[in-house]
């Protein structure tokens, strides 16, 4: 509480000095990791966790941040990829453009959502996203134009294609691609967390009478906690569909989306910047390994395990496995 | 409304101490709004809530025996109906019996109706559509109070 009294943003710079050198050379080394000879299964390990990252930082925005939980996220993953798979089918307009047109139809649709249902509290709220985001995979599912059930297939180019945003010979360019999405994401998330705004977020979850008593607009600041996390999630939806190059209803629209993106928040730390890293780095390499060993033994022994583990976390570490960390040592301040 | 067997198995389960004439559904309702605040009075919340998780999931049972009649039965039978049951308490309201009672025979009139009369590939459309008209107009639910 005592941040809601500091009413101006804090700039960067007033970070403790450790911080800075960890962050940047953590950054250095995932720059440099796939030049240690990696192979493929490693690198899409690393590619999963930063797309699962950012998605669940999309989610810690709404739910962490404004505290309206979002059950239908799955929508504004699914319009990306939509946007960049049948543009470049249809007109054959390059996925570097129609990524940003995938993100502005995002947020126009979360504006259109969020102006009717963030009125509603709690559950109602949740509720209305989890139907929202079935209903979105119902539409697209029976939808002829962009190809209903079968959904779109992106025609291959011949050779590697960086206008294209198609590479078959390694997967190297995508694992740099969404290192730096992933890395301008976190970056931006850092900045609004330590901002007005942020603040402001924060002070209508906490309590949104309190925070209208302080002449700050509770619906209008949701609906931009809305915006922003649906233009955060539409880019990964529309790498993803570059990624793998074929998108259907089912697998873009798929409630599992939704679902995976809050474990991951709530597992890593919900309301903190750095919970989804946490949670990415340790939830997706579980659920592959355990598929990868355990999958082909029969009788789901593997998500047995894997629901067993999320279980022990959420008994043993409710506020998530940033809590392992010292508190607040990333928010620390510079000394003066 | 004071439902009695419910009442002496929350005694005999060492339930409420302080004050002894508080009903069940009280009790209940009062762990559902603040949990903190029945446990400052004599409401044992965690107690509260298993009983309470016990009554649903007994609920789900007896419609799910019930429902073994007629339609099939295979492991993951129960995700067609949870989402509706989710629409079904919140077009209801929170916590509201009755409204439980008239959301279900809404939910499955439209679905069956809306499939018969329009086209049934959009079933689940019709319900939300109604879900979503309701709540936007009546942010509570049709009966809830909170």
């Amino acid at each position: 509480m005592d941040k809601l009294l500091i009413a101006k943003s804090e700039p960067l710079w007033n970070t403790d000095k450790r911080i800075i050198s960890l962050i940047s050379s953590l950054i250095v080394l995932l720059f440099a990791l796939p030049h240690f000879g990696l192979n493929s299964f490693y690198l899409h390990l690393m590619i999963m966790i930063f797309m699962h990252a950012v998605m669940a930082q999309s989610w810690n925005v709404i739910a962490g941040f404004s505290g309206q939980i979002s059950l239908g996220h799955g929508a504004f993953f699914g319009i990306g990829a939509y946007a960049t798979s049948f543009l470049y089918v249809q007109y054959g307009i390059s996925p570097w453009i129609s990524i940003f047109l995938g993100m502005i139809v995002s947020g126009v649709a979360a504006v259109l959502i969020g102006i009717p249902m963030l009125r509603l509290s709690g559950h109602y709220f949740a509720i209305a996203t989890l139907l929202i985001g079935i209903s979105f995979q119902v539409i697209f599912q029976r939808w002829e134009w962009v190809g209903a059930a079968s959904g779109v297939w992106v025609p291959m180019t011949s050779g590697d294609s960086l206008l294209a945003l198609q590479f078959h010979s390694s997967k190297m360019p995508y694992y740099y691609i969404f290192l730096v999405f992933f890395i301008i994401t976190f970056f931006l998330v850092w900045l609004l967390s330590r901002s007005k705004l942020g603040y402001r977020l924060r002070a209508v979850r906490d309590d949104p009478q309190a925070a209208l008593s302080l002449c700050i607009n509770v619906s209008n600041y949701k609906i931009i906690a809305y915006v922003i996390s649906a233009m955060i999630m539409a880019p990964m939806g529309s790498l993803f569909a570059q990624y793998i190059l074929i998108i259907d209803p089912d697998r873009v629209f798929n409630i599992e989306i939704s679902i995976i993106v809050l474990l991951i928040t709530v597992l890593g730390g919900i309301g903190n910047v750095w919970g989804p890293i946490v949670g990415a780095a340790i939830l997706i390499p579980i659920s592959e390994y355990s598929r990868i060993y355990l999958g082909g033994t029969g009788g789901a022994v593997d998500l047995i395990l894997y629901g067993l583990i999320l279980m022990l976390i959420c008994i043993f570490r409710p506020e998530g496995l940033i809590s392992f960390f010292p508190k607040n040592i990333l928010e620390r301040k510079k000394q003066r | 409304m004071k439902i009695l067997s419910v009442e002496n198995l929350s005694r005999s389960f060492g339930g409420i101490k302080a004050n002894n004439d508080i009903s069940f559904e009280v009790a209940e309702g009062t762990t559902a709004q603040d949990r903190h605040a029945a446990e400052i009075l004599g409401i044992p919340s965690d107690k509260m809530f298993a009983i309470g998780w016990a009554i649903g999931l007994g609920c789900v049972g007896v419609a799910g025996g019930m429902m073994a009649n007629y339609f099939f039965i295979f492991t993951d039978v129960g995700i067609n109906f949870a989402l509706f049951a989710f629409v079904a308490v919140a077009l209801g309201g929170f916590g509201s019996i009755i409204g439980c009672l008239y959301a279900g025979i809404i939910i499955g009139l439209v679905e069956s109706l809306g499939g018969l009369l329009i086209d049934p590939s959009f079933k689940l459309l019709y319900v939300f559509a109604i879900y979503l008209l309701v709540v936007i107009f009546r942010p509570q639910g049709l009966f809830g109070r909170y």
